[in-house]
């Protein structure tokens, strides 16, 4: 059969999708020039002293408490089936003798799971490439020496890989500010949120990246019998870059157990510090092509999800032939409540909408309004107007500037990415309000000049988000 | 150093731990000390658990083994108390043969990061430090602390150095008040009473496994639930906040579980036997009750 179904692969013409695809990844994916630099160090074979997973670390020992952390949650494990490759990524003279003591300072035990190996050259890309192409485990995880792992990261792994061996496996990360206090030590700045606590979203997951990278385990095997390699190229996402294309082949598999702590460093040297806007606005445009150009395969959640997605266009967040509704909810000081609301029928058509709230109480207590105009997200709104009407004929335009919601900004219009977009603003006046009235344009036509730069800004803006939802949620918003 | 050998007794109380958790943590604690005597110099360690389960998580054969394991480094007792004493009660009892000028209090399934010894024990060389803290991962305490210096208002006994001496002073723990919760607020309180300081150390790390739900909260027991609440009352009594104690009654009968009324059940029985214990601090001088926190918070992590 196997040789059957390499025969029908040939006979496929090039220019059919399929044969396309295939060509392509040979290309330019598979065993590619980088995997040819490291194929060398592949010695795994697959026995059952192997280890489940392989636990890459890079370091510049510039974190010493980060690292004794880390080697820390890997010690407090559940599940012990793991070796450790320690990179040692362009570590200045002074310091490496602090990453030798501290490995030195860990129990025989664990001791005896390290590899440390030093790398002098190379982005920060290289050390990937060389932990994956020495790892010994079956999967392998990367945690960097700046965050932080429940007990059950491993274990979480492996119960999972039972039954989707050769599949990524995803686990979920909470969110969690942090900084360094000079001559004490880390500190927490905030509580945990669950902004990774999600399943993996194939098509979303392509415009932004929401699966930190110890939230990952992949397949050895990817790196080295298929020869998928980071691309060496890149300074900043180039995890999320070599996730999308292992994804795109192996698929994901996810645990849906929270596993780690991602650490937002509001006073440490970052990835994110470390390079310009102008610098990762240009890495995400290339990714972005490289993604384009490469096609994928669809699963059949994500088939689905497309033709929904297509079938709600169609028929639109407003609808051509009836009245989609938008509602209106107001606040005089407690938090926006289901008793407190009008809805209104959009008085135009897709892909205008045009809503007039009249308030059936007359009030100049009113504290607060937020407009949700619909339930899905991924579109624009453009030229949007808020106008209040109070009693006495006069009338407020509300800037948009003025307001709190859950879209990012983009020029004058607002790009609202994820499901339930909301937006709020303030009042405070000694009228009478009367009537709101909302109006505007929504399109899914997301130029592309403005979705990249703006994009962009929302993988921070994931941290705005906090913000955001605490000002939502506290008090009466 | 000189011939002043450090004297250390690092104590937990079990209650049906897993044998693994606990050697796990004995190992961590172990390389804690031959890190502390390979950059220090020499101390004296005296590991004791005071278990308080109704069938014991150890053997003899178990405990001679634990022995052979630790030794060399550290002399290791197992006390079977028979009964289940809680937390305050149980470590009054092992720190009753203690001559050492240190109690290390650990959870008992707390690992301890190698280094933590040597941090902890620098910042108690301060005799004006009563007890020093270290920091909790994967999931850090949310209290405040002085980001120069430390100082804190309060130590929980997750991984906590206590000096000795203070420990005499202050009659320890109060067990005759508490049973599991609150007893390490009011034994803090009472040393900064006597003067005394606390100390948080961020850099001397312990890993105290704790998880939380998907959506960021924890997940309490019914028994932390109760225990928690009978405590709240009796630690707002103690220290003379009588409005809190309504407050909490009121709460607790009115909104509260099952839990929650047993336990305000349980202070008023108290109130009617005569066994609360002496109101302190009635000038407000130390005890600080902001809403259901003690001191200020840098956060909270709902439920």
């Amino acid at each position: 059969m196997e040789k059957g179904y390499n025969n029908w692969i040939n006979e496929l013409s090039p220019n059919t999708n399929l044969r396309s695809y295939l060509d392509n990844l040979q290309a330019n994916v598979l065993y590619d020039d980088t995997y040819q630099l490291y194929k060398d160090n592949i010695k795994k074979t697959d026995t059952e002293e192997n280890p489940f997973l392989t636990v890459l670390i890079r370091t510049q020992g510039k974190r010493e408490e980060g690292l004794r952390e880390a080697f820390l949650c890997l010690s407090g494990q559940t599940n012990d089936d793991f070796e450790i490759i320690l990179v040692g990524h362009k570590v200045e003279e002074k310091r490496k003798q602090i990453i030798k003591d501290i490995i030195d300072d860990q129990q025989d035990e664990f001791k005896s799971k390290i590899r440390y190996i030093e790398l002098d050259e190379g982005t920060r890309t290289a050390p990937l490439n060389l932990g994956f192409s020495l790892a010994k485990g079956k999967y392998i995880a990367v945690f960097d020496d700046d965050d932080i792992l429940f007990d059950n990261w491993v274990e979480s792994f492996y119960e999972c890989s039972k039954e989707n061996s050769g599949k990524i496996l995803h686990s979920y990360a909470f969110a969690q500010n942090w900084k360094e206090l000079k001559g004490l030590g880390y500190r927490a700045e905030t509580k945990p949120v669950g902004e990774y606590c999600q399943n993996f979203e194939l098509l979303s997951q392509f415009i932004v990246n929401k699966c930190p990278l110890m939230t990952l385990a992949f397949p050895t095997n990817a790196f080295q019998k298929l020869g998928i390699t980071f691309n060496e190229k890149l300074n900043v996402m180039e995890d999320w870059e070599y996730f999308m294309r292992v994804a795109r082949i192996c698929g994901v598999a996810d645990t849906e157990e929270p596993t780690a702590i991602y650490r937002f460093w509001q006073n440490l040297e970052t990835s994110a510090t470390l390079h310009d806007q102008e610098d990762w606005n240009k890495t995400y445009e290339r990714i972005q092509d490289g993604f384009a150009d490469n096609g994928i395969i669809l699963g059949k959640k994500e088939f689905s999800k497309l033709i929904e997605y297509e079938k709600k266009d169609q028929t639109r967040i407003i609808a051509q032939t009836g009245k989609d509704q938008a509602v209106l909810y107001y606040s005089k000081g407690a938090t926006f409540n289901e008793q407190m609301k009008i809805t209104a029928d959009n008085q135009e058509s897709y892909p205008q909408f045009d809503h007039w709230f009249i308030l059936e109480e007359k009030s100049n207590q009113m504290k607060g309004l937020r407009f949700d105009l619909c339930d899905e997200g991924l579109f624009l709104l453009e030229d949007i107007h808020i106008d209040l009407w109070f009693t006495n004929g006069e009338k407020k335009e509300v800037d948009i500037k003025d307001c709190v919601h859950t879209g990012i900004p983009s020029s004058d219009k607002l790009l609202f990415l994820f499901e339930d977009p909301e937006i709020v603003w303030e009042l405070n006046d000694e009228r009478q309000l009367d009537v709101v009235h909302i109006y505007g344009k929504i399109s899914r036509n997301i130029a592309r000049s403005s979705l990249k730069l703006r994009l962009f800004e929302n993988i921070f803006t994931l941290r705005y988000l906090f913000k955001k939802r605490a000002f939502h949620k506290k008090g009466w918003f | 150093m000189g011939n002043n050998i450090e004297k250390i007794q690092v104590q937990s109380v079990i209650y049906g731990n897993e044998k693994s958790a606990l050697l796990k943590a004995i190992k961590a604690l172990k390389q804690a000390v031959k890190i502390y005597q390979k950059r220090k110099g020499d101390i004296e360690v005296c590991l004791v658990y005071g278990d308080a389960s109704p069938n014991p998580v150890f053997s003899d054969e178990d405990k001679n083994e634990i022995s052979e394991m630790l030794n060399g480094t550290i002399q290791f007792k197992y006390k079977k108390f028979g009964f289940n004493s809680g937390t305050a009660r149980g470590h009054n009892m092992m720190a009753e043969d203690c001559q050492a000028e240190y109690i290390l209090i650990m959870n008992p399934d707390v690992i301890l990061e190698p280094s933590c010894l040597v941090k902890m024990m620098e910042v108690m060389q301060d005799e004006k430090v009563g007890i020093a803290e270290a920091r909790q991962t994967p999931l850090e305490h949310a209290k405040e602390y002085d980001q120069k210096t430390g100082e804190t208002e309060w130590a929980s006994t997750a991984c906590t150095i206590l000096r000795k001496k203070v420990f005499d002073e202050i009659d320890g723990f109060d067990n005759k008040t508490f049973f599991l919760y609150c007893d390490d607020l009011d034994y803090s309180w009472r040393a900064r009473l006597a003067g005394y300081k606390i100390i948080y150390v961020p850099s001397a790390i312990v890993y105290h496994a704790k998880t939380l739900s998907v959506n960021a909260g924890w997940k309490p027991t019914n028994a932390e639930i109760y225990y928690s609440a009978e405590a709240a009352i009796l630690l707002a009594y103690k220290w003379s906040n009588q409005k809190r104690v309504e407050y909490l009654k009121e709460m607790f009968l009115k909104n509260g579980g099952e839990s929650e009324k047993k336990a305000v059940n349980e202070f008023i029985r108290r109130e009617k036997e005569g066994e609360l214990p002496d109101c302190i601090d009635q000038e407000h001088k130390i005890a600080r009750f902001l809403g259901d926190e003690y001191c200020e918070m840098r956060f909270k992590i709902g439920k």
